[in-house]
């Protein structure tokens, strides 16, 4: 708002010319103060500011535009509008799909809240002997790539028969998320003042007991932050899905746009109408979890 | 069982309180309290360990010693380092692979320094601030798949990106973006910059704000402003910010990269723009050379450990001024 201020206070100055000695009283002070070449100088930043920022978010946003815009016409030349697209893409594989990568998405956040709340708390409040080795381990583990242990985990999940297995599968996706949840909820439980829950157990409670009815609606608040966090990371994943999920029923939603993505064969309105749709939840996620999003990211390594 | 009789003997606080005359019976209650805060400590963090162990850690070791091996999946004869030496670092398109590789890190630097510019434009500009947050950050909700998609047709022969250089009068440089050897590359890397982009403005808008304005407000009563605020106040200031920034989008580079190789080029042409994780992938499971991958996924490993180290010891250094 101050920039808001000061931009309209200097364009008035400018206009009105030698009189801008009476500037409007909300004008910051340090206007007053400023020559004119010095006015002039300031609007042309403000301005070109505006533009390289309006710029870059036209370049951010336009691709998305264009898909949009892509999904919405016909692509016989003459753009007219049609949900041909989208009525081929909802009445094709893509619905089923995304029940895949909801269930996998929801049985992955599952396990990395159940078990990563559980964990952080142990870590953050309940200080046990061997807990600082573990929670080292838990933090070089954060530095393993999936691609470490991903094609081992291929021929172990093959040997088991848990190929194209969806509960597995999450489970997996939460094992894999486990370490970078675990650290960024410890982080986040530690700014919780440890009384509250030593009161409770003076006063008799049991550990679970105290978890569950004090520690745990405080912790809502990060969680929603790894929970948010999971879901776009599980949702938008290729490579496990792709290995783990081969099989026609089980495949996500990634794994079948990333399949019948070549616009040289395929419709590129329905092509461009699929993407939107995968990525339909996640925008919702997004707008409605931003700044979520945001403090996780500052919180640690992300995405 | 044995492990909580010692616990519960061995501490002298606890030894020194037992051996008061009378215990009070609220010492014994502490000590108890503390018996059971070592137990189910222990018990929160079990389900957690058990799925690392068994999900992460036990394939991980697996692979470390199949990259010993020669391995198809199922039976494996040792042939100790010939997977890292002939199979990856002497093979004809490692020189290649290393090169798109370390090309996609080296650009890390460039986009997060624009980021850096555009994160201080927003900090210092609030005319629509929100609005260009929440535009800039939007790709993080978009996924490699669904951005490699899109960019694939934007940049293809007859894609948009071509139509536009031919109505400005630049027709002679459009071409099949994705079809030659340095466009590709270049192409992927702009998009993968791209995607970061927001990410890392929002990081450091973040970081910039948060700051102590106290700070910035006294070099500007000092005469500070412009390019020499910027770089001697507003760039110290959040330098942890950008440490971050670069190490993220570094690590991803490296290990977050192939879904958006997958969706735009396959690697190609050729192995223009194969990296080292996608050559992961096509050297497992396109050419079921296994044991191989399994080497690629060591060296991966090896990397990150790399950057995790630069990034310590940049922590060190901060912490000693």
């Amino acid at each position: 708002m101050m920039t808001d201020h000061q931009s309209t206070a200097t364009a008035t100055a400018v206009a009105t010319g030698p009189t801008s000695g009476s500037e409007p009283p909300s004008a910051p002070r340090t206007i007053g103060t400023r020559r004119r070449s010095d006015r002039l100088k300031a609007l042309l930043s403000t301005g070109l500011v505006r533009i390289v920022l309006v710029a870059l978010a036209a370049v951010t946003i336009a691709p998305l535009g264009f898909m949009v815009f892509k999904s919405l016409t016909k692509q016989d030349g003459t753009n007219a509008l049609t949900f041909d697209a989208w009525a081929a893409v909802l009445n094709g594989k893509l619905p089923q799909a995304g029940l895949i990568s909801l269930q996998v998405s929801v049985i992955a956040i599952i396990v990395i809240l159940g078990v990563g709340t559980l964990a952080a708390f142990g870590f953050a409040k309940l200080s046990f002997r061997g807990s600082q080795p573990i929670m080292a381990l838990i933090i070089v583990l954060m530095l393993v790539p999936g691609q470490t242990f991903i094609i081992t985990e291929y021929f172990n999940f093959s040997n088991l028969g848990l190929i194209g297995n969806i509960p597995a599968v999450g489970i997996l996706y939460g094992a894999t998320q486990i370490p970078f949840a675990t650290f960024i909820l410890t982080n986040f439980f530690r700014a919780i003042p440890d009384e509250l829950v030593e009161a409770a157990i003076i006063d008799g409670a049991s550990y679970p007991r105290a978890f569950w009815s004090i520690f745990l609606p405080l912790a809502r608040p990060a969680m929603v932050t790894v929970g948010v966090l999971a879901f776009i990371g599980v949702w938008n994943d290729l490579l496990i899905a792709l290995l783990f999920l081969p099989t026609p029923g089980a495949r996500t939603l990634s794994v079948v746009m990333a399949g019948a993505q070549d616009t040289r064969v395929f419709d590129v309105s329905q092509v461009m109408a699929g993407s939107l749709l995968s990525a339909i939840p996640c925008i919702i996620v997004y707008l409605i979890f931003q700044r979520q999003i945001a403090v996780g990211l500052t919180a640690g390594t992300g995405r | 069982m044995t492990l909580d009789l010692r616990r519960a003997t061995a501490g002298p606080s606890v030894a020194r309180r037992r051996s008061r005359a009378d215990r009070p019976p609220g010492l014994h209650r502490r000590h108890s309290v503390i018996r059971q805060r070592q137990v189910w400590g222990r018990v929160f963090v079990l389900p957690a360990l058990v799925l690392v162990v068994l999900l992460i850690i036990l394939p991980s070791i697996q692979g470390l010693y199949y990259s010993f091996t020669d391995w198809n999946g199922r039976s494996a004869t040792w042939v100790g380092l010939d997977n890292y030496i002939n199979g990856i670092f002497l093979s004809p398109d490692f020189g290649r692979i290393a090169f798109n590789s370390l090309c996609v890190v080296i650009s890390v630097p460039f986009g997060v320094a624009l980021s850096v510019i555009v994160a201080n434009l927003l900090a210092n500009s609030t005319w629509g601030r929100a609005w260009f947050r929440g535009i800039y950050f939007l790709p993080i909700a978009l996924s490699w798949v669904v951005i490699g998609i899109t960019f694939a047709y934007l940049l293809s022969g007859r894609g948009p990106i071509n139509a536009l250089l031919d109505v400005v009068g630049l027709g002679l440089l459009s071409q099949d973006w994705l079809g030659g050897e340095t466009s590709a590359l270049v192409s992927i890397i702009l998009v993968f910059n791209w995607s970061y982009f927001g990410i890392n403005v929002v990081l450091l808008f973040t970081g910039m704000t948060t700051a102590d304005q106290s700070v910035t407000e006294a070099a500007r009563l000092d005469g500070a402003h412009g390019v020499k605020m910027f770089t001697n106040i507003v760039i110290p200031q959040v330098r942890r910010y950008i440490e971050l920034s670069l190490i993220v989008t570094m690590a991803a580079a490296i290990t977050q990269i192939f879904a958006l190789i997958y969706t735009m080029t396959s690697g190609g042409p050729g192995v223009a723009t194969t990296t080292l994780e996608y050559a992961l992938y096509t050297r497992s499971f396109s050419l079921g050379h296994f044991s191989q991958g399994a080497a690629f996924g060591i060296l991966l490993f090896l990397v990150s450990l790399v950057f995790a180290v630069v990034r310590l010891r940049a922590g060190v250094k901060a912490d000693d001024d």
